[in-house]
């Protein structure tokens, strides 16, 4: 009988995963896309139930992105679908996760009630991983403020979680963001220019 | 005798899941059982009206020739990232899977098969929007790679509950006291195989036997957090361990003792097709399913409405014949996906009564260094033997697994609390920084600076 080994695949081709989440419009897709080696892949479909009214697009599936790093690895980017009713995909999804960027439009009627329920459904990632949360449309409605949320955090056991106001089509401003996680993920870390 | 564009119209139509990823397979099961309970239900092919296949995969041409030797007729739905022309028989769904599109063409095909009138529609899933990126970070245009690469278990041929159920015979077999006779396949389709020939476990083309399959790909639970797993809370059991009782492996197991104190064949009944344990010396077992529908098998809750034990020898022409030990070890690999059976102690020392012969049996990767590790005298932990050798705990837990199916651990007393722990696991635990994420994270820093 032949004598088949496996190789340890493991560690070898571990897929490396950030995963972005937040209400529908809260600008996952475009943050993606603002860190993605290519165009991401994503299906904006005519929106129906909740979110109309919100945006005409919106993201049924799933959002994916990519970089690579200089040695080769590549680093996956994925979106969770905004609409609650596809959320029991999420646990599969953050599988194999290295940290949650949680993205919170401030227009939205109630934010606060966007950040507990999004902390509360990846909770058990975050015990495992980190998260930072990035505020966006800040320039539609600047309340909730920054302070604010922080205190909303401290409240919620979060004491310590980076709150960025966040513009998702700027690089700089979502790269600051994945740093954040990064620094979370490793205090050790050191920057390019160190 | 049915057709292929006849279903019933009042039951749910069956759908069989071709060639897709153990992940795909998973989400496209989910959406399914979500939002089309009622109109559909995932079947093995022998019972399956409709297909969907995974296009872009390396099986996908293999799994449409033997869908259409199967069903010449029915229709398939194909994922692809390059839909192709459709026809009344293949209708292409572009990839990424749009949940509300799928449901919508999934809906239609089926009114289409339930009125074989009306030609069948054709469907083409919206081309993906794609939001233009930012020069700066336009680094490449290469084709991006757009397959969402789930991984779980694959769907259950499972066959539905018929016939009066009969006594198990097995009084002490739990939760499996019915038995039902097996459903045979609407249309009388010819296998694509040969019957009676012996199959090695270790020699199926068609199974990935990467790592993954066998251990799953579970993160770690950091070993403080170990201790505090409550086994009656399933949000926190189902990420360590895994319930033999209502799996294909307690099934296995329990006809396995009963074949070999009756000394008479015992067949698992109720299945898509049954699965007769032999008592030979040493055991073997023979049944038509193969590896693949077995695997899915694995990881469904078989009912004890449904699927029972029975003393039967009824050969079938596609048996194929499995040593028992060797389908054992397999079964509890495929149902463990890199957990502990439920029970057992994460960070109790073990030892083994013999090394495990893997000539015999599928060596999961790491499995020769944890065995050394485990035939010493100061035997490590699972946890331990993880932290030890540096390797995710999924592999030391799937190979714990499989070896105490067989008999094969001796399991030693845990260190009650407030002793410490042996020092070569605080050795581990101490020397197993973990170097290769700090340097992954140094990685994206740098390409998140660079780029600034």
């Amino acid at each position: 009988m032949p004598h088949r080994r496996h190789a340890p695949r493991g560690e070898a081709k571990a897929h490396h995963k950030i995963i972005f989440t937040g209400p529908v419009g809260a600008g996952k897709s475009t943050a993606i896309a603002a860190l993605s080696d290519f165009p991401p892949v994503q299906t904006d479909e005519i929106a129906s139930d909740m979110t109309q009214g919100r945006k005409v697009h919106t993201t049924v599936a799933l959002d994916y992105g990519a970089f690579s790093l200089a040695d080769g690895v590549k680093i996956h980017l994925y979106g969770t679908p905004g609409q609650e009713r596809f959320n029991f995909m999420w646990d599969i999804l953050t599988q194999g996760g290295l940290g949650l960027i949680l993205l919170l439009d401030n227009s939205r009627a109630d934010p606060f009630r966007d950040l507990r329920f999004f902390l509360g459904a990846f909770k058990d990632f975050i015990a495992r991983t980190q998260a930072v949360v990035g505020v966006t449309h800040c320039d539609d409605k600047p309340l909730p403020s920054l302070p604010e949320y922080r205190d909303e955090l401290q409240r919620l056991g979060y004491a310590d979680m980076p709150v960025l106001a966040t513009d998702p089509r700027q690089h700089a401003d979502v790269a600051e963001l994945l740093r954040n996680l990064l620094y979370r993920l490793d205090p050790d870390l050191k920057n390019a220019h160190a | 005798m049915k057709t292929a564009r006849t279903p019933q119209s009042a039951a749910p139509t069956p759908i069989v899941l071709l060639a897709c990823g153990s992940r795909d397979t998973t989400v496209l099961e989910m959406i399914i059982q979500r939002f089309l309970s009622g109109e559909f239900v995932i079947v093995g092919q022998s019972r399956a009206e409709m297909a969907i296949i995974d296009g872009d995969s390396a099986t996908a041409k293999k799994a449409m020739t033997e869908w259409r030797i199967h069903r010449p007729d029915a229709v398939a739905l194909m994922l692809t990232l390059k839909p192709g022309v459709d026809s009344p028989q293949l209708v292409h769904f572009r990839k990424p899977i749009d949940v509300d599109g799928l449901i919508a063409v999934l809906k239609k095909l089926r009114a289409a098969l339930l009125n074989p009138v009306a030609p069948l529609p054709s469907f083409r899933a919206p081309r993906p929007v794609a939001v233009p990126v930012p020069a700066a970070t336009s680094k490449e245009t290469a084709s991006p790679r757009t397959r969402v690469d789930f991984d779980r278990p694959v769907a259950a041929p499972v066959a539905a509950p018929v016939v009066a159920p009969i006594a198990a015979p097995v009084a002490a077999a739990p939760k499996v006291a019915p038995v039902v006779a097996p459903v045979t396949s609407p249309v009388s389709v010819p296998e694509p195989i040969s019957a009676h020939h012996q199959v090695s476990l270790m020699d199926n083309n068609t199974q990935d036997l990467e790592g993954r399959d066998y251990c799953g790909s579970a993160e770690d639970v950091p070993a403080d957090l170990l201790h505090t797993v409550d086994c009656l809370r399933p949000d926190q059991a189902i990420q360590l361990y895994f319930d033999t009782d209502t799996r294909l492996l307690g099934l296995l197991r329990l006809a396995g003792k009963l074949a070999q104190t009756s000394k008479q064949a015992t067949c698992i009944r109720g299945l898509e097709r049954p699965l007769i344990v032999l008592p030979d010396t040493p055991m073997s077992v023979i049944s038509p399913i193969k590896d693949g529908a077995l695997r899915a098998l694995c990881n469904t809750s078989l009912f004890s409405e449904t699927v029972g034990l029975g003393m039967s020898s009824a050969r079938h022409p596609d048996d194929v014949s499995y040593g028992y030990d060797e389908l054992l070890w397999k079964v509890t690999l495929w149902t463990a996906r890199g957990r502990l059976p439920r029970g057992a102690d994460p960070h109790q020392p073990v030892r083994l009564r013999s090394t495990p012969d893997f000539a015999r049996f599928t060596a999961t990767p790491y499995a020769e260094a944890i065995c050394r590790l485990w035939t010493q005298e100061d035997g490590l932990s699972p946890v331990a033997t993880a932290a030890r050798l540096r390797i995710a705990q999924r592999y030391v837990f799937a190979l714990y697994s499989a070896l105490r199916m067989l008999d094969l651990i001796e399991t030693r007393p845990t260190p009650r609390v407030g002793e410490s722990a042996p020092q070569s696991y605080a050795d581990a635990v101490k020397t197993s920084a973990p170097k290769s994420r700090h340097s992954l994270l140094q990685g994206i820093l740098m390409k998140l600076d660079n780029a600034a």
